[in-house]
């Protein structure tokens, strides 16, 4: 498959802006920003994961953050407005109900988050980055990845091998046979494969990685860019202008207009992904046309 | 001010383990002794895949038990962690990954701290390694990733969403408990006579 814009991002900003969006997200709780979230990673997903998404997104994710929503008035009873009470007396309080929604909408966009996460930052991205701070654990679960694979022809050859030997003695006998047998064979190997790392110098200078990741100048504004509207924003959420509390009553608070910077600017951050792939096929669009 | 202890939650947890994977890099460990890793993080990897079809039935926690009973506690943490994330990459990464890293590691480590070195080839030893991968899974696993979703449902604690979701999970954390105990039955002793060949034969 094609990749997209995103997708063509250095990993490094990749992360970044995960990382940025996933703390925004879950810090305070703002409802505002958690409703910008929900919005643009309906699109991100939608860009990036197409029909998968909305299967995954009506089946999975709406279900259980309407399970939230439920479950916090039930054992929650703070907040003064009551609408009811309970039949054990207990008070069903709006404040708890806004507070359940907000949950519920904040799981549903940072699964979202993460399926277009699991879409863009593949295996060998996650490598790259990590190979850079911890270079043994990398290597371990690069080799163990490479291994899947190989494990699974192998017992499926063993398999075969062993009905012919033994005959079929039900499913759970061959099983283990097959599974024991598996792993002497895959220690063996590995022990083998090891000694031919060291003879090749395993372990005597750092490794170096392949990687087809350039950091252009393009990732590094976008990294830019997204540093500092995360810096602002949090820092406007802790300390400034964008204020929200659920307990004990519900309030929405700040200066109208810096709050309204704060947001138009996390809700720009939060879209970048989506305004590039977007613009990217315009351009394309544009270019066939003249064609 | 509303408390939010999800992002704390997940930081806490990340950087719990951080200290075992660095002790490991500072280590500048052997080209063997990654390969050893990698195989036994396969192992359990795939035995997650293999069962996937049957929910909360799932071998991957008695690998974990058995490489720390055969190569130490430090090995158990590693493998559980890795295996957790590695396996991951097939049914998905989320904000329950680290919790699973943490969960499966800490079972690994518990299990190398009680068993390795001490661990002899009899009917004895085998039962007590069955009876810890029970409770392992009842009241290691299971309240971990239990608290990870109290976390996620409701934010913020108070004892009795605790409990209630505590209470939810037990007949779950029961069937895996016992799926880990019927694997290690199995497996137990042959893998680990395998791991103590391994490690004369090789000598490490």
């Amino acid at each position: 498959m094609k990749e997209n814009q995103f997708e063509r991002w250095h990993p490094f900003t990749q992360f970044l802006y995960y990382a940025a969006l996933i703390t925004l997200v879950t810090v305070r709780m703002n409802p505002v920003i958690i409703a910008v979230t929900f919005v643009s990673m309906i699109v991100l997903g939608a860009l990036v994961g197409k029909r998968e998404f909305a299967k995954i997104f009506f089946l999975m994710y709406l279900p259980s953050s309407l399970l939230a929503v439920i479950i916090n008035p039930l054992f929650s009873h703070e907040g003064v407005t009551i609408l009811e009470y309970f039949p054990n007396g207990n008070p069903f309080t709006l404040e708890s109900v806004i507070y359940g929604a907000a949950c519920g909408v904040m799981i549903c966009s940072v699964c979202s988050i993460f399926f277009s996460f699991n879409i863009v930052m593949t295996s060998d991205r996650i490598m790259y980055l990590t190979g850079r701070v911890m270079p043994a654990i990398a290597l371990t679960i690069s080799m163990s990845l490479r291994f899947i694979p190989e494990f699974k022809r192998h017992v499926r050859r063993v398999n075969r091998s062993c009905m012919c030997v033994n005959g079929n003695r039900g499913k759970i006998r061959n099983g283990i046979a097959v599974f024991e047998s598996v792993v002497m064979w895959s220690f063996e190997k590995s022990i083998e494969r090891s000694d031919s790392m060291r003879a090749r110098g395993y372990g005597v200078r750092r490794r170096t990685s392949y990687s087809k990741y350039i950091f252009t100048k393009r990732d590094a504004a976008y990294a830019l860019l997204i540093v500092s509207i995360f810096i602002y924003v949090l820092l406007n959420m802790l300390f400034g202008s964008i204020y929200s509390q659920y307990y004990p009553y519900f309030k929405l608070g700040g200066n109208v207009r810096p709050a309204m910077i704060t947001y138009v600017s996390y809700a720009f951050l939060t879209a970048l992904p989506a305004i590039d792939i977007i613009k990217e096929s315009i351009r394309w669009k544009l270019l066939k046309s003249k064609i | 001010m509303q408390k939010n202890y999800y992002l704390i939650s997940i930081l806490i947890v990340i950087f719990s383990m951080i200290p075992f994977f660095m002790m490991f890099e500072r280590k500048r460990p052997h080209a063997r002794e990654v390969m050893m890793l990698a195989v036994l993080v396969t192992t359990a990897v795939l035995s997650r895949a293999v069962f996937f079809m049957i929910p909360f039935f799932k071998p991957m926690l008695a690998v974990v038990i058995i490489s720390a009973v055969g190569l130490g506690g430090r090995c158990g943490m590693l493998v559980g962690t890795l295996s957790a994330f590695v396996s991951n990459f097939m049914f998905g990464q989320g904000p329950w990954t680290v919790w699973q890293m943490i969960a499966t590691g800490l079972c690994g480590l518990a299990a190398g701290i009680l068993f390795s070195g001490r661990y002899r080839d009899n009917l004895f030893y085998t039962v007590c390694v069955c009876v810890y991968g029970f409770f392992a899974a009842v009241f290691i696993y299971g309240p971990i990733m239990d608290t990870y979703s109290a976390l996620l449902y409701t934010g913020h604690m108070t004892g009795k969403q605790f409990l209630a979701i505590y209470l939810a999970g037990l007949p779950v954390n029961i069937i895996h408990g016992f799926s880990t105990c019927l694997f290690l039955a199995l497996f137990c002793r042959n893998m680990e006579r395998k791991l103590r060949r391994i490690k004369i034969k090789y000598n490490f």
